[in-house]
């Protein structure tokens, strides 16, 4: 008895770890290939922006591409990831537009922010990683009038 | 009772034996899991190097500098890209560069994969490799085990190809030929006829160019101008085709 005492709570603990690092993993890989496709995306869609700020229309389609995977998802997506929502994707334009001068984007970087993955007895805190940039390819497309 | 002093550390046994395969379960769960993740940095990288430096070839050995600059620029800075959840610098990318097949130039030509051309015309593709040996915890001992080496590292490679591939069949509704042609017409600036003043002014990376089916086409306000090969996206006129006459619309894609 004392016998299975003692190992139910070594096998148990090897379960929990098993558990916790295989949860952590998977959920860093799924965010690492959402974040990829996100910034792919970010790379070839038209630039609508006076400023390196985008217009908020281009990083509500990023963020849904990295979400949903899908840049304009039915009302009842279910994100990629249990708990991962638009707020947690961040979008930085590198270059742009400013001052009145027209020059496209030089890259797009997607990254996941202030995510944490929880797997039962602790959480993983993910900010500012995975993080993807890509060179921006697309092509630099104002609003008109100004 | 004799049955019952028999079977005294029964359990021990078997927890024991257990054991053994659940370390197995674990050096799955977390190496196979590392491995799985790293991979999948190592091929993020890899071609978000092969873009970066696709849009700086031009035909010219200086752009194969540069792009071989670009390559290793991914993995510095503050968007610096990273493995092992990012945590470590790569330090073993190889870029090697490539030749458009002329029956189908979007895409390469196997035969001129070099990594430093003597003569850099044409060359339009970029591979990159990264390699990263990744320390095990569970299955290093396994593998030990079974092959009776001791290894404890596993070698993860990707490689990513992109180049600037030719924009032949656009369709009759780009959407963003409307965009920029509103852009065209609001534009005050007239001074940029040709490609050269216009690079000339740090104007470039796609503002007034536009491609269309059948050729590129720089475009002006009022009208619009042919002017041989560009790259959507890129400050350089592009590596072209060995076509005679190649005026091609290019956008640098991931072709592999």
């Amino acid at each position: 008895m004392i016998e299975f005492a003692l190992s139910a709570t070594l096998l148990a603990g090897f379960f929990t770890g098993i558990f916790q690092y295989g949860y952590a993993f998977y959920a860093y890989n799924v965010l690492e290939n959402a974040v990829r496709s996100g910034a792919r995306y970010a790379s070839l869609k038209p630039y609508d922006s006076h400023s390196a700020v985008p217009s908020e229309a281009f990083q509500l389609a990023v963020q849904n591409i990295v979400v949903y995977g899908d840049p304009d998802p039915p009302r009842n997506a279910a994100p990629v990831l249990g708990g991962l929502t638009r707020s947690n994707v961040k979008l930085t334009v590198t270059g742009g537009p400013a001052g009145g001068s027209l020059v496209a984007p030089a890259s797009m970087t997607v990254s996941i922010s202030r995510f944490r993955v929880n797997s039962i007895f602790s959480v993983l805190t993910l900010d500012g990683r995975p993080s993807l940039t890509f060179p921006y390819t697309g092509v630099l497309t104002p609003p008109r009038g100004s | 009772m004799v049955t019952r002093s028999k079977r005294k550390g029964y359990v021990l046994i078997m927890t024991c034996l257990a054991l053994l395969v659940i370390a197995g379960i674990a050096g799955l769960a977390v190496d196979v899991g590392r491995m799985y993740i790293v991979k999948s940095e190592l091929q993020s990288l890899a071609d978000s190097a092969a873009l970066t430096a696709s849009l700086q070839l031009d035909g010219s050995s200086a752009g194969i500098v540069r792009a071989q600059l670009a390559v290793k620029s991914v993995t510095s800075g503050t968007n610096a890209l990273k493995w092992d959840m990012a945590t470590k610098t790569v330090s073993d990318l190889t870029a090697s560069f490539a030749r458009g097949l002329s029956a189908a130039p979007n895409s390469p030509d196997d035969t001129t994969w070099s990594a430093n051309p003597a003569d850099a015309s044409y060359y339009r593709f970029t591979r990159v490799v990264a390699r990263v040996a990744l320390p095990l915890s569970f299955m290093g001992a396994f593998h030990a085990y079974s092959s009776g080496k001791n290894i404890n590292e596993a070698a993860i490679a990707a490689s990513g190809v992109a180049g600037q591939t030719m924009v032949t069949n656009l369709p009759a509704t780009y959407p963003d030929a409307n965009a920029i042609q509103v852009r065209i017409t609001d534009d005050s600036d007239q001074k940029s006829p040709d490609y050269a003043s216009y690079v000339k002014m740090g104007r470039g990376n796609g503002r007034r160019i536009v491609g269309l089916a059948g050729g590129a086409f720089f475009v002006k306000p009022g009208g619009v101008e042919s002017i041989g090969p560009f790259v959507q996206g890129s400050l350089y006129p592009g590596a072209g085709t060995d076509t005679a006459g190649d005026t091609g619309s290019y956008v640098v894609r991931l072709v592999e």
